[in-house]
């Protein structure tokens, strides 16, 4: 377990590099993008991935936990939670840095916008709700709960309110839009800087939830 | 957890008599949700409508001790802790039907959070509590609420409302069948006086433990919880309230009592103890 | 069903009975709408919006003093049943559902009646015409109802937590904003008399509340009872 442990670690770090160099050294910028600002893309659009998904594992955690009852499952909606709020924000930042440079202001409430500050003040929200109680199996339900609640308001923001409002954003995954499209190497460079992201993401939340789980023990040992 | 529950119902024998008797039935719960809708719609014909929750006052001495049924309660390793705050460690205890088991410790030592728990009201970090009726059977979570009654000084009456007020409402969200008439004479019973217009909020904290304890009995419980119930009485309320207790032994229920009052803790078969 | 309909009634004429006497949580919504009320309307006034800004400008300032004030007493009706201490023995004696329906619908008549109060004079002070009002009315009732049953849901939950005082605005917010939006847009469409508008944005306000409705009546004893 920890040699596979430890080349895997070994392996993600030499696939990190590899997309760092990648995307600032090895692939051209691309066209349509005002200077190198689409070498902000392999960052971006990982991290925002990112924050997606933890979303989604923390509402089936909770779900997990309601059903179970099981703490692990507690651990897993919270730890993912808090990498989300990590995610979200680094998601929101690149994406303000970008607009700046491609529409002229860092913030403008687009709907891409719109959706990435819902998802921060919900984790925001459910971070805060877990530090206001302090039994741990009320704790554990009141925010299994809530994140199941955000989970049913999502849907509409990602899909009915941008369909309302106008969106700067480009649609580099379904190639909408020719001009901002990518093209195949670039394409690979944002795969694999997906798939790196992902891959340390699992890292830190494996970690997260080790700490999590010493922390039960610990407590568990003081009863 | 069984679905299977055993009740017992009071019910007039014969039509106005009086008389009371007793039937303990096993019947799924289906079946018990939808005696209690025959109940209600007997209420709404006006025949038979004051039962349930007169047998145990009105019938305090007259009923004989020929209940079959009761709810037994036990629990095992009960531990509760607040993140690192531990509370209890590894309580454990039972009560039978006519038993009074006395829970004892000092101020702090968790009394009202294990009361809190064997309601039902706040899950353990460990441990189990079981409600068990006559026949066996465990009694889910969710239907212990019917048969508790609980008097505890952290559990008010709503005190923008006046007594006969409360009493009426808990008889309604209990799906009771009974008329102002039985809370007027329930109030009586527990010395208030019903026709009072005041809200609660204008009562001393002795009537408030008295409503109290008339809320604790509306529905004629197998299982009661008393927290420090003599607290605040004057001493014909407290010679009253042991009375009740020694009468309700009789009919068989279930009493579980955290006290560190002497004479209260008299009234007990078993005994638990918290360390501070 | 009709015994479930009369515990829930119960529960709620109980609070609706008790905020009579006493008119805390009506009491903070109204007053706070009106002072809102007079704030907007004083600043702006009924000339001060362009004609093509207004129908958007002024259904986005009613939507955000109707929020604000339910934000502001919409979460009594499970904080005082904590504070008070009366929550245990409801929580004994009622089903959990009965308490949720019964509460909701309190929220609901508070909301209702601040709405019948604060969007008439609303409508005078700032001189907001509607060119369907009838359509108007359904977004209001469809809004209330959304409103209610996202606050009480959420109401719930902070009322079990320490801390609650900032924790109801902070919760609700994110649950509520998409809801703001159709509002918005419907509410301007009303008073514009986009219809194909009107009918979309109704359609989501619905969809949403139904989901929120039907989350919370399951997710709600969960809440309750532990």
């Amino acid at each position: 377990m920890n040699r596979v442990g430890m080349t895997l670690k070994w392996f993600l770090f030499v696939w990190m590099a590899g997309v760092i160099w990648a995307a600032f050294l090895w692939i051209p910028s691309a066209q349509g993008f005002k200077g190198e600002s689409s070498r902000i893309v392999f960052f971006h659009v990982p991290t925002a991935w990112v924050a997606t998904l933890a979303f989604l594992v923390s509402c089936i955690a909770s779900g997990l936990y309601l059903w179970r009852r099981e703490p692990k499952y507690d651990f897993a909606a919270a730890v993912s939670a808090g990498l989300g709020l990590l995610y979200a924000v680094l998601a929101t930042v690149t994406g303000a840095v970008f607009a700046k440079i491609m529409w002229g202001a860092y913030w403008n409430w687009d709907p891409r916008q719109t959706s990435i500050t819902i998802l921060l003040l919900i984790y925001a929200a459910y971070l805060a709700l877990r530090s206001a109680v302090d039994d741990p199996e009320k704790r554990a339900t009141l925010a299994a709960v809530y994140s199941i609640l955000a989970f049913v308001t999502v849907p509409f923001l990602m899909f009915i309110v941008p369909r309302i409002y106008f969106s700067l954003h480009p649609d580099v995954m379904t190639n909408a839009d020719p001009d901002n499209s990518l093209d195949s190497a670039h394409l690979r460079v944002l795969l694999a800087s997906l798939a790196g992201f992902t891959g340390l993401s699992v890292w830190l939340y494996s970690i997260g939830t080790r700490i999590e789980e010493i922390r039960h023990r610990r407590r568990q040992e003081v009863l | 957890m069984g679905e299977q529950a055993g009740e017992q119902r009071l019910q007039p024998a014969s039509g106005d008599s009086g008389n009371l008797c007793v039937s303990s039935r096993t019947r799924s719960r289906k079946e018990m949700d939808r005696e209690r809708v025959r109940e209600v719609k007997g209420a709404d014909s006006g025949s038979g409508s004051a039962r349930m929750e007169l047998s145990t006052l009105d019938g305090l001495h007259a009923i004989v001790p020929q209940m079959s049924g009761g709810i037994s309660i036990s629990f095992s390793d009960v531990a509760k802790r607040y993140d690192l705050r531990v509370v209890f460690r590894a309580v454990s205890g039972e009560a039978q039907p006519g038993e009074v088991l006395v829970i004892t410790g000092p101020n702090g030592s968790g009394k009202s959070t294990l009361l809190s728990i064997l309601c039902g009201l706040l899950r353990p970090t460990r441990g189990e509590v079981l409600y068990r009726s006559a026949d066996g059977g465990n009694l889910t979570r969710d239907a212990w609420g019917r048969h508790l009654g609980v008097v505890a000084p952290s559990m008010a009456v709503y005190e923008e409302l006046t007594a006969l007020e409360n009493l009426r409402f808990y008889a309604r969200v209990r799906g009771l069948a009974s008329a102002d008439a039985d809370h007027r004479k329930l109030l009586e019973r527990v010395g208030l006086d019903p026709e009072r217009k005041t809200p609660v909020r204008g009562y001393s904290t002795g009537m408030a433990q008295r409503l109290k304890i008339a809320q604790a009995l509306l529905h004629d419980p197998a299982v009661l919880f008393l927290d420090e119930p003599s607290s605040n009485l004057d001493p014909t309320g407290q010679d009253w309230l042991e009375e009740c207790v020694r009468s309700l032994l009789e009919e068989a229920r279930t009493i579980v009592l955290a006290t560190n009052d002497r004479r209260e803790m008299t009234w007990g078969s078993r005994n638990v103890s918290l360390a501070g | 069903m009709s015994r479930w309909l009369a515990e829930a009634l119960a529960v709620a004429a109980k609070d609706l009975r008790a905020e009579f006497r006493t008119r805390v949580a009506l009491n903070s919504l109204v007053l706070f709408a009106l002072t809102t009320l007079a704030a907007v309307s004083y600043t702006i006034g009924p000339y001060r919006l362009s004609t093509e800004d207004r129908p958007f400008l002024l259904s986005v300032l009613l939507w955000i003093v109707i929020f604000f004030a339910a934000l502001a007493g919409l979460d009594r009706s499970f904080v005082k049943e904590e504070e008070s201490h009366t929550a245990p023995l409801l929580r004994l004696a009622a089903a959990p559902t009965v308490v949720w329906a019964g509460k909701l619908l309190y929220n609901l008549v508070l909301i209702m009646v601040l709405m019948a109060l604060l969007v008439p004079l609303f409508c005078v002070l700032m001189g907001f015409e509607i060119a369907m009002p009838w359509r108007f009315a359904a977004v209001l009732a469809a809004g209330g109802f959304g409103l209610a049953v996202t606050t009480t849901i959420i109401a719930a939950i902070i009322a079990q937590a320490l801390t609650r005082g900032a924790l109801f605005s902070v919760l609700s917010l994110p649950l509520l904003l998409p809801l703001l939006i159709f509002l918005i847009q419907g509410t301007t469409a009303v008073a514009t008399g986009d219809l194909d508008t009107y009918r979309e944005s109704l359609r989501a306000i619905l969809s949403m509340t139904g989901a929120m409705t039907i989350f919370s009546a399951f997710l709600f004893p969960v809440v309750w009872r532990d």
